[in-house]
């Protein structure tokens, strides 16, 4: 139970992060379709593939059956050829996050897309971006209604991606999966697991906590002009700005740091970015010696909760 | 030494000036003459002789015969030094064809300049030219409106990168009909001046050499969907109407300049 309560408490902190996210990046980041609208008949009971290479996405299941009553997780899964990468929904100097438009099953809503903490990256003239390598799976949340037992579900989506290495190609694909809602009762982990499970586990392992001062090992102090971050014993410390007002001054040198603490000034330039998102919101990656999992948390500071 | 090597702001301030003495000269620009540079070239008054030779044209004023002597030193931009606001940087850059462009030459005729971070292999690119023309749409517009606008392209790309390829961006110009010279930046050091991170990459200088835009050319970043608002050309009409540009600058989207 406790590892499913943890998958709540993050559905629903991401899934405002989502939304947000959403709104602040302008276009379609994730739209919910009306139920069903476009859903095609006799869906294929294969997860869709898209191209181009040298990367491309499924839409997968966790599970073998969804759960009724209960949030559920679809992945947008992609893989890309050694040394592409795609970029994750953040502040970043190039490229552009993967969006998908979705295409739901009446009565299931889809809920916005939840994005494992990135990696930074370094590219010539000191460009520098959020992204990930190798594989992403990104977490798609999906609430089952209880009477919807036994049926089954095809969901879509217009995935729109950029991969790059050297180069950047747009990849555009239209994903689709079909899948079996499961008896009521059925707990995590009686449900049939599927190829992906894995790939699932990587990306929670990957995806921020709601920031909760008194139960961090990290301190985080936020103002309007400054964000000052203390990680006692951390080997490295790292700042992912996500929203335009978390924006930070030489970010390239002050984002991340072996010092168990990071100064950063913020310095939003784009009013209009602003205007639709003004909330301070990134990640605080800490790694600690010895310890296999970094922490990884979210902190969401509206604009108007802090002072002039 | 006929000029200064680096067209510093005394200068930059003197065109400024003239500019501004001649304050019309943006609505009712003469091509043949242009007030700051002639005023400056031949009376040497406010600004010593040796220091107007980069802002003269040939056959202008006193510099001419110095000029002819020898090669004009490019200015050198600092890296990080263009702010909204402020001076943009000078530089000066060769283009496909072999002609040499400064930004303050132009700006002393009382133009408009443009700068479009440019690699024809970019997606972000390819959308503004080929699924929509957003980019010479927004030539064309601000052409027919204005004719104190030059639009500079610019490939920041690396020398020996595929992208910055001589022959690669001049088919591109072919293929694309492009009307304004692509200049290229092989060590990088104007687009790092502009702080150019992507391609395309927009910035706007006023007939002062005030930087009054940077960003986005629109507001869709999706290499399928066009924007509903274009930055430029907002810039431009508040420019010209005298109003505060709402969007001075805005996040730039497309692919890392190839630096």
């Amino acid at each position: 139970m406790a590892v499913r309560h943890g998958m709540v408490t993050r559905g629903l902190a991401a899934s405002t992060l989502g939304s947000a996210l959403g709104s602040a990046l302008g276009s379609a980041l994730v739209s919910a379709l009306a139920s069903g609208a476009l859903a095609a008949p006799g869906a294929e009971a294969q997860p869709g593939r898209g191209r181009p290479e040298p990367s491309k996405v499924r839409l997968v299941a966790e599970g073998g059956s969804l759960r009724p009553g209960e949030m559920n997780y679809l992945g947008l899964l992609f893989e890309m050829d050694e040394g592409w990468h795609i970029y994750w929904a953040g502040v970043n100097d190039s490229g552009l996050a993967p969006s998908a438009a979705w295409t739901s099953p009446p009565g299931v809503e889809v809920g916005a897309i939840q994005w494992p903490a990135p990696h930074r990256y370094i590219a010539p003239g000191g460009i520098l971006d959020h992204i990930y390598e190798g594989s992403a799976l990104l977490l798609v949340p999906v609430y089952v209604p209880e009477d919807l037992v036994g049926q089954t579900l095809t969901f879509g989506a217009e995935v729109d991606w950029l991969v790059c290495k050297d180069s950047c190609i747009p990849g555009y694909a239209n994903v689709r999966l079909t899948v079996r809602v499961g008896e009521m009762g059925l707990t995590e982990g009686e449900a049939e697991a599927t190829e992906f499970a894995e790939a699932f586990e990587a990306a929670r392992s990957r995806l921020p906590d709601p920031y909760v001062e008194s139960d961090s090992l990290v301190k985080i102090r936020v103002t309007r002009g400054a964000v000052e971050i203390d990680a006692p014993g951390a080997r490295t410390v790292s700042y992912y700005p996500q929203s335009e007002a978390s924006r930070a001054e030489n970010l390239l040198q002050r984002g991340q740091s072996g010092e168990q603490r990071l100064r950063l000034t913020l310095s939003p330039f784009d009013r209009s970015a602003l205007a639709k998102d003004p909330v301070i919101r990134f990640v605080v990656e800490a790694e600690y010696p010895g310890e296999e999992s970094p922490v990884l948390v979210l902190v969401e500071r509206p604009l108007s909760e802090l002072g002039g | 030494m006929c000029c200064v090597s680096h067209i510093g702001l005394p200068l930059v301030a003197g065109l400024a000036v003239a500019v501004g003495a001649f304050g019309l000269a943006s609505t009712q620009p003469e091509p043949t003459a242009q007030p700051a540079a002639s005023a400056c070239c031949s009376t040497g008054a406010a600004v010593a002789a040796a220091e107007c030779c980069g802002g003269c044209k040939t056959g202008e004023g006193e510099c001419t015969a110095e000029t002819a002597k020898g090669p004009v030193e490019d200015p050198v931009p600092e890296a990080g030094s263009a702010k909204i606001g402020e001076m943009a940087p000078d530089f000066a850059l060769i283009d496909l064809n072999g002609e040499r462009h400064q930004l303050s030459e132009y700006t002393a005729e009382g133009k408009i300049v443009v700068l479009e971070w440019f690699n024809p292999e970019c997606p972000f690119v390819v959308k503004q030219y080929e699924r929509f023309s957003t980019m010479p749409d927004t030539y064309n517009t601000l052409t027919e409106e204005h004719d104190n606008i030059v639009w500079l392209a610019i490939n920041s790309g690396r020398d020996g990168h595929a992208t910055a390829d001589h022959d690669f961006n001049a088919e591109a110009v072919e293929k694309w009909e492009i009307k304004y010279p692509v200049l290229m930046d092989p060590t990088g050091i104007v687009g790092q001046a502009y702080s150019a991170l992507r391609t395309p990459h927009m910035y706007v200088i006023a007939e002062d050499g005030t930087l009054i835009f940077a960003g986005a050319i629109d507001n869709n970043p999706s290499p399928r969907v066009a924007g509903d608002v274009n930055y430029v050309l907002q810039a431009v009409a508040q420019h010209f109407a005298g109003e505060t540009i709402t969007e001075p600058e805005v996040a730039a989207y497309g692919c890392g300049v190839k630096y």
